[in-house]
C-alpha cells in the first residue's frame, strides 16, 4: 500500500515503558520516512515530556523533531476533524484508542496495526502479521509481534544509539565524565573500577553490592528509577552504608549514585558507557542489548509469576550467543533468580551476583552477538515498511 | 457478545454478515497481564477457512446453533463418522471441521455435533477429556533440582503435551480441551 501519514497511538500504564516505544518507533519511523506526516497521540504528555524535554507536557497539539505529538485526552470530535485521518494507524501494546478517534478518524484509515509488547516466546512468531477479523467496516487490521527472531517484527534499533557508540571507545571517558562530574568524581582510568547501571523493580541489592566489591577494585553504580533507588537506599542503609549527599551513597570503594530522571538518549548513552547493565522491562531490554554490554533483565511482574515464562524463554533467545555452556547455565540460573519476587517488599537480594560479574567478558561477546545479529536481521522499523508495502 | 478468551473450538461468531465457526482456539499470554486469542475460523455459507488473531478482551457477537449428542464411531480416509443418539442417523466430518478436537476424540466417545441447517459443521467438546498416556519420559531422580517439573507425554489420541514428572505411561489424565494443558491424574 502507498501511504504519507502514520498515527500512532499510545496510553500510558504506569511506568515510562509504553510511551518510550512509541515515541522511538515515531522518531525511527520519521527517519526511514522523511516525507511522512507521523503523528504520537498520547493519554499523558508528561512522561514523554520526561524523555524529551524538548516536548511540552501541557500542549493539545505540537510539533516536535518533525512529530506532531497530541495529547489524546483534549481530544474531542472537533479537534478530530480539524487534524483530519491518517492512512496507517498503529495501536501501540492493544490501548484503547480515544473515542473521538474511533468515531472520526480511524474509519478512513487504509491499515490498522496492534503494535504488541516485546516477548521472546516461540507463539509470538504465529501472531505476527496475522489479520484481524476486528475492524470489517474499517481498515483492516493487523498484529505486528516485536521479536528476537527473523520470523517476528524484531526490535527497535534506533540510530542515535548507534551513533553513540560509533564514539566509543575514543571518547568513553569524555562522556562518562559528564555523568560523574555532577557527583563531584571523575571517570576510573583502572579497568578494575566497574560501571553499572542498575534500573530495576523494587528490590533488595545486598548480595549485588557484596558481588560488586569482592571482584572489583571499587564500582561506580548509576542507580535510575524511583523503585530502584528505594531498594537501594534501603540496602545501602541496612548494609551500614553512608551517603555523601542525598543522591551519592558508599560503601566500601563502592559509590552509589542516583542521578535525576534521565532523557532518552542520555540514558541510552549510560548503557553504552557502562561495563554492566542491569535493566527493566521490554524497552530498556533492547537497549541494553544494543549497548553491547553485559545485562541481566528484570521483566515486569506478572499474575501467577508469568514473568519468568518470559525470562526463560529470552534466556532461551540468548543462550544460542553464549558460547560457554557453563555461563549460558549461569546466567539462566542467575536470570530466574533476580525474577522471582521475594515478597512485596524490596527483600535483600540474595542472588549469587559472582558469576555473573566474573564472566562479563564472555557475556559481552555474547551481547555483541546479538546485538549484530537483531541489527542486521530484526530491525522492526524495517520489517514494519516491508509489511506495509506488501499490504494491498 | 462474548470476549474472545470465553470463546473454545466449536463456537458460533457473527463477524460482518456472516457465521464463522471456530475450529481451532489458542490464547497466549502477553506483557502487562494482556493476553491474544488466535482462532482458526470456518465461514459457515463459503466453507473457506481464515485464521484470525485478537486481543483475548476484544468482544465478538456469538451464535448458538442447534447440538446434537452424538457418537464417533470410527474415521475412514478423510472422513469421521459420527452417529446421533436418539434417530441413529450417522453423519460425517472432516478433520478440518474437527480442528482441535482431533486432539481428544476416541472412538466411542458422545458429544456435541454444531449443526448448520441440516448439515454437521463441527463439534463442541467436553471442558475436560479423560486420556490414557501411552508414552512418557521416565522422571529422573534430580530433575527438579534443575528447575525441571514438567515432561513431555503423548496420549491415546496421539496429542502430545506436558505432564508433571510423577505422570507414568498407562496413566488416565483429564485435560482442558480449552488450552490442551493438563489437569490431574484421574
Amino acid at each position: 500500500m502507498r501511504f504519507s501519514s502514520i498515527d500512532i497511538i499510545c496510553s500510558v500504564v504506569d511506568n515510562f515503558g509504553d510511551a518510550g516505544v512509541a515515541y522511538r518507533f515515531a522518531r525511527e519511523f520519521r527517519l526511514v520516512h522523511p516525507a511522512c506526516r507521523v503523528r504520537l497521540f498520547c493519554d499523558d504528555l508528561k512522561p514523554l515530556s520526561a524523555m524529551c524535554p524538548a516536548i511540552g507536557a501541557n500542549v493539545a497539539v505540537q510539533e516536535t523533531g518533525g512529530i506532531v505529538f497530541i495529547d489524546s485526552m483534549r481530544l474531542d470530535h472537533t479537534l478530530a476533524l480539524r487534524l483530519g485521518p491518517s492512512d496507517v494507524v498503529v495501536e501501540a501494546f492493544g490501548c484503547v484508542i480515544p473515542h473521538a478517534y474511533s468515531a472520526a478518524l480511524l474509519p478512513s484509515a487504509s491499515a490498522w496495526i496492534n503494535l504488541e509488547y516485546l516477548s521472546a516466546e516461540a507463539w509470538v512468531a504465529g501472531y505476527h502479521e496475522r489479520r484481524s477479523m476486528l475492524g470489517t467496516a474499517g481498515p483492516k487490521k493487523y498484529f505486528f509481534m516485536p521479536g528476537f527472531t527473523e520470523g517476528t517484527g524484531g526490535v527497535i534499533v534506533d540510530s542515535a544509539v548507534e551513533r553513540i557508540k560509533q564514539l566509543l571507545p575514543a571518547r568513553r571517558t569524555e562522556l562518562l565524565e559528564e555523568f560523574l562530574t555532577p557527583f563531584g568524581l571523575s571517570a576510573p582510568m583502572e579497568p578494575t573500577i566497574l560501571v553499572g547501571v542498575v534500573f530495576t523493580y523494587l528490590r533488595g541489592f545486598d548480595s549485588l553490592l557484596r558481588a560488586v566489591a569482592s571482584t572489583c577494585d571499587g564500582a561506580y553504580l548509576f542507580v535510575c528509577g524511583e523503585l530502584s533507588k528505594t531498594g537501594m537506599a534501603s540496602t545501602i542503609r541496612r548494609m551500614n552504608g553512608t551517603f555523601t549527599a542525598n543522591d551519592h551513597g558508599r560503601i566500601g570503594r563502592t559509590h552509589v549514585l542516583f542521578p535525576p530522571f534521565l532523557p532518552q538518549e542520555r540514558f541510552d548513552a549510560l548503557l553504552c558507557l557502562s561495563d554492566f547493565n542491569l535493566v527493566r522491562g521490554e524497552d530498556s531490554l533492547v537497549r541494553a542489548i544494543f549497548a553491547e554490554k553485559p545485562f541481566l533483565w528484570n521483566a515486569y511482574v506478572q499474575e501467577n509469576q508469568y514473568q519468568l515464562v518470559k525470562v526463560k524463554a529470552f534466556c532461551d533467545t540468548f543462550a544460542a550467543y553464549i558460547e560457554d555452556v557453563e555461563e549460558c547455565a549461569r546466567y539462566r540460573s542467575l536470570s530466574l533468580a533476580f525474577n522471582t519476587p521475594n515478597g512485596k517488599t524490596a527483600g535483600e537480594g540474595t542472588e549469587d551476583f559472582s558469576g555473573f560479574l566474573g564472566g562479563l567478558n564472555k557475556l559481552g561477546h555474547a551481547t555483541r552477538n546479538m546485538s549484530y545479529f537483531m541489527a542486521r536481521n530484526c530491525n522492526l522499523v524495517q520489517k514494519f515498511n516491508d509489511f506495509l508495502s506488501r499490504l494491498p | 457478545m462474548r470476549e474472545a478468551q470465553d470463546l473454545r473450538a466449536g463456537n458460533t461468531l457473527k463477524i460482518g454478515d456472516d457465521l464463522f465457526l471456530v475450529t481451532k482456539f489458542t490464547y497466549n499470554k502477553g506483557a502487562r497481564n494482556a493476553s491474544m486469542v488466535k482462532m482458526k475460523l470456518k465461514n459457515l455459507s463459503t466453507g473457506s477457512t481464515t485464521e484470525s488473531v485478537c486481543k483475548a478482551a476484544d468482544k465478538f457477537e456469538d451464535v448458538v446453533l442447534e447440538r446434537r449428542k452424538m457418537q464417533y464411531l470410527y474415521s475412514s480416509g478423510d472422513f469421521y463418522t459420527f452417529m446421533d443418539q436418539e434417530n441413529f442417523e450417522q453423519m460425517d466430518l472432516t478433520k478440518d471441521d474437527l480442528g482441535d478436537a482431533l486432539n481428544y476424540l476416541k472412538e466411542q466417545m458422545v458429544i456435541d455435533v454444531v449443526l448448520y441447517g441440516a448439515r454437521a459443521v463441527g463439534v463442541e467438546m467436553p471442558i475436560n477429556v479423560e486420556l490414557q498416556v501411552t508414552y512418557s519420559e521416565p522422571a529422573v531422580r534430580g530433575d527438579t533440582s534443575g528447575g525441571k517439573v514438567l515432561k513431555d507425554a503423548k496420549t491415546e489420541t496421539g496429542y502430545e503435551l506436558q505432564v508433571p514428572l510423577y505422570v507414568n505411561v498407562g496413566d488416565v489424565i483429564r485435560v482442558d480441551t480449552r488450552n490442551g494443558e493438563f489437569i490431574a491424574r484421574a
